[in-house]
């Protein structure tokens, strides 16, 4: 198995869209989980079973958690909590599925014809020793112009595996699609709870000292997007490559407590990020305690 | 920074594929699932507190019924007692009544027992009065053999009957 690389690899393209293997994903979490939250709340009843009872169950502590922490605003945090948590839950179970990471194909990519030496060729791995290889290759050219042609047009092919499917949060533009929404949305909303100027002077001050604070503050700002972002996608990233390490290792049996710590994994980033989503939001539209006495 | 983004794969096309994909779940799940659902828990937690509400009237109601059965109850238990006590003085009072009537019954009857007793001893005396005199008279009469006059026919009875 060769190395996971850190970005998402493309699939296909579509238009100007590059297909990958995360976004098929993501659009397979979407479907399923809109049609399982469209089966549960399609026909509701007093007496809560099936789906209804499982959705139940993982809503009502986050709404009385939301309702706890954000009082009157709750109703219009919760929506936006509990799609993030569904959704991260959902992406990091999803790419514990056997397949994930396994089934794909081999890509061959030209690699520009690059002056190569002989040996490099035969075996058809350009290596770390590639670059030692370019320079004594460049000596044999300098002899014969007849070898450098037929080295240059030699074909010379890279391997690369890519599967059809990749563990949604191991790429970086999910989570920081995530994280920029996250951190998006709970501007807006201050904006609609705090009004323009409220919002405003969360940030700018008279006050000298206020001022600076404000502008740590909105540094922070842009600092969040980095940490929601990159803590989801360095964990979930880290447990595929842990996966696939002790997978090559030993492929039966040994992995599995490695799985479970997954699942585990999997839950408290879900509700890390939503958690602090809600705590960002809270904070964010609270009427500014200074703001009051003036 | 460029070649962190491009390892990473980072690609502004494909971000903002994420964010549609989460903003069309997020809309789809709050018009589909969490709308019904928090509508559901929402109306679930006002029953059971209406249901508890009532099950404590109930509770309560169920007192006070019980405690006014009670009460009727002592109340009832207390006029039987009064009726049972009432009927036994009345019978007492009944029985006394019937006793003092019947010895004064009693007392008029052996009055009039008395009386008819004494006019029949009168009458008695009288009868044997005059069967005595007649028989004394006759007597004398014979003894005399003679017939007295009417004064001393009587003067001789009269003393004869003293003399008995």
């Amino acid at each position: 198995m060769e190395h996971i690389s850190l970005a998402a690899e493309k699939i296909g393209q579509v238009g100007f869209l590059p297909i990958t293997n995360t976004l098929i994903v993501s659009w397979i979490i979407v479907i399923v989980l809109a049609v399982l939250g469209y089966m549960a709340g399609k026909n509701v009843h007093m007496v809560p079973s099936g789906l209804q009872n499982l959705f139940e169950s993982i809503l009502e502590p986050l709404w009385d958690m939301t309702r706890e922490m954000a009082h009157a605003r709750a109703r219009t945090f919760f929506p936006i909590i509990a799609t993030f948590f569904l959704y991260i839950l959902l992406a990091n179970w999803f790419g514990l599925f056997p397949g994930f990471g396994t089934i794909g194909f081999w890509e061959t990519k030209k690699v520009e014809p690059k002056a190569i030496s002989q040996e490099q060729l035969a075996t058809g791995q350009p290596g770390a020793e590639s670059k030692e290889a370019g320079t004594s290759a460049q000596q044999n050219l300098a002899g014969s112009a007849v070898t450098q042609t037929s080295i240059a047009e030699a074909p010379h092919t890279e391997r690369t595996f890519v599967p059809f499917f990749r563990s949604l949060n191991a790429d970086l533009n999910m989570t920081l699609g995530l994280a920029l929404a996250s951190v998006v949305i709970t501007h807006i909303l201050a904006l609609r709870f705090l009004g323009f100027w409220g919002y405003i002077s969360k940030w700018i001050s008279l006050n000298p000292i206020m001022l600076f604070v404000g502008l740590l503050e909105l540094v922070s700002e842009g600092t969040k997007v980095l940490s929601l972002s990159l803590r989801l996608f360095g964990n979930i990233f880290a447990g595929e490559v842990v996966l696939s390490t002790i997978s090559n290792l030993l492929a039966f049996i040994a992995p599995l407590p490695f799985y479970f710590l997954e699942i585990i994994v999997g839950v408290v980033q879900a509700a890390v990020f939503m958690l602090l989503t809600l705590v960002f939001m809270t904070l964010l539209s609270e009427k500014h305690v200074g703001a009051e006495e003036h | 920074m460029e070649t962190v983004i491009k390892t990473f794969g980072v690609q502004p096309i494909l971000l903002a594929a994420q964010v549609v994909n989460f903003l069309v779940l997020l809309f789809l799940l709050k018009k589909f699932a969490y709308k019904p659902i928090l509508k559901m828990l929402d109306a679930r937690r006002e029953k059971i507190a209406l249901s508890l509400k009532q099950a404590e009237q109930i509770e309560n109601r169920l007192q006070a019924i019980e405690a006014e059965k009670d009460q009727r109850l002592k109340a009832a238990a207390k006029e039987a007692q009064a009726i049972i006590s009432e009927a036994t003085k009345s019978g007492a009072q009944l029985i006394e009544e019937a006793r003092q009537k019947a010895s004064e019954d009693i007392k008029v009857l052996l009055k009039k027992n008395e009386e008819a007793m004494a006019r029949e001893h009168d009458l008695l005396q009288k009868q044997i009065k005059a069967e005595l005199s007649e028989m004394i008279v006759i007597g004398l009469t014979k003894v005399a053999k003679k017939v007295l006059t009417e004064k001393d026919k009587n003067m001789l009875v009269s003393e004869t009957i003293r003399s008995i």
